[in-house]
């Protein structure tokens, strides 16, 4: 009798998962697209690896335990995927998506989207580390929040952020 | 954290271009199916390959049909571990922590290297082992078939092995560039976790 309850309840979680995936996925589109394109310089592997993400994120759903919030897990999970993405990308590697383009940064540009392209350049030239921390920040994550995901401690979180940050700056003033 | 700087920063990053939803789930799908007809094509071959290996022991019994099961066995055995290993990267632990997830990335990579030499030397040993019994006339038990379907079989065979030989190498050098940037990115995940 006990294992029909559980059995229930189990079938009951996984369908409240489900749906809590796809809101996730619906209303983080854009997050799961800039996680993307901070990595992957290229727009059609971009594309493949947002694919990826998404369904790394589905896949992972499954090993939710709810001891964080769904945001943060599938945060992590998006970063994961796009870390082994990259490393099995065979063309070129990060070195020279890092070296592509930190010019110049025009966040007053009246052409918002050149803005962000340029924005997304710099971000990608900066270490892994440090533009892990950023781009979680850029989403609005807390300190807490971030360490969460990245499985590091506040401080340090705290830390990445303020040298990322500066190293942002640096190529402004260039 | 917040400034005005950081907050017009923000508003430029999150103004991102609407993403198609409808057609990543198409893609998805195509894929999941896809990966599905792989499987389900390689139960098929691996079954009818064991069936058939098995019904020709039966029917010939001799050292040669059972030298060709194992064989085949073997050979099976090598080409599913592959599949499973390349496959692994759909159910790859990504929820776990990104260092624990690099350093489980770096021995499953450096895996894969070392299951691709075993490989290498099993497929050469077999090409060296078929050409020394072709030299010496030797003429196994297992394949009591014309000689035009032997020439074939040996043609196969030879173009398999050198197929083989070359796709390892091809995906080793693949693999050590993998590694090459999984190792790098370790270690700066392990200096930059020193920071407070």
């Amino acid at each position: 009798m006990d294992s029909l309850i559980d059995s229930i309840a189990g079938s009951d979680l996984r369908y409240h998962l489900t749906m809590e995936v796809e809101t996730f996925i619906e209303d983080n589109r854009g997050a799961l697209y800039r996680i993307a394109a901070s990595y992957e310089a290229d727009a059609d592997r971009r594309q493949d690896l947002l694919q990826e993400i998404v369904l790394a994120v589905w896949s992972a759903s499954k090993k939710f335990r709810g001891e964080s919030s769904f945001r943060t897990f599938a945060f992590r999970v998006a970063h994961n995927r796009a870390m082994t993405f990259v490393a099995s990308e065979q063309r070129r590697n990060a070195r020279e998506v890092m070296d592509s383009g930190a010019e110049v940064v025009v966040v007053d540009a009246p052409d918002r989207k050149l803005a962000r392209e340029q924005l997304l350049d710099q971000v990608r030239s900066l270490p892994l580390p440090l533009r892990q921390v950023l781009t979680l920040a850029l989403e609005g994550l807390s300190y807490d929040e971030i360490a969460q995901v990245l499985d590091i401690t506040r401080n340090n979180a705290g830390v990445r952020l303020n040298r990322a940050r500066s190293q942002l700056k640096e190529m402004w003033d260039a | 954290m917040r400034d005005p700087q950081w907050e017009k920063l923000m508003d430029v990053w999150q103004d991102s271009e609407p993403l198609n939803l409808p057609d990543v789930k198409r893609t998805m799908s195509r894929r999941t199916a896809s990966i599905w007809l792989l499987t389900a094509l390689d139960t098929i071959v691996t079954v009818g390959a064991v069936v058939y290996a098995a019904w020709h022991v039966q029917q010939n019994p001799g050292p040669g049909s059972i030298s060709l099961l194992v064989g085949v066995i073997a050979f099976l055995i090598l080409g599913w571990v592959i599949t499973l290993s390349v496959r692994a990267g759909t159910w790859k632990a990504h929820s776990s922590a990104p260092l624990a997830m690099l350093e489980l990335n770096i021995r499953r990579v450096r895996a894969s290297i070392r299951l691709a030499t075993i490989g290498q030397w099993a497929f050469a040993t077999g090409l060296v082992i078929g050409i020394v019994a072709r030299l010496s006339h030797w003429k196994p038990g297992l394949l009591d078939v014309g000689d035009t379907t032997l020439l074939v079989l040996r043609v196969v065979f030879g173009l398999g092995v050198a197929v083989y030989l070359y796709g390892a190498h091809w995906f080793k050098k693949r693999k050590r560039r993998e590694l090459l940037w999984l190792t790098d990115m370790q270690q700066q995940m392990v200096i930059a976790n020193r920071l407070e």
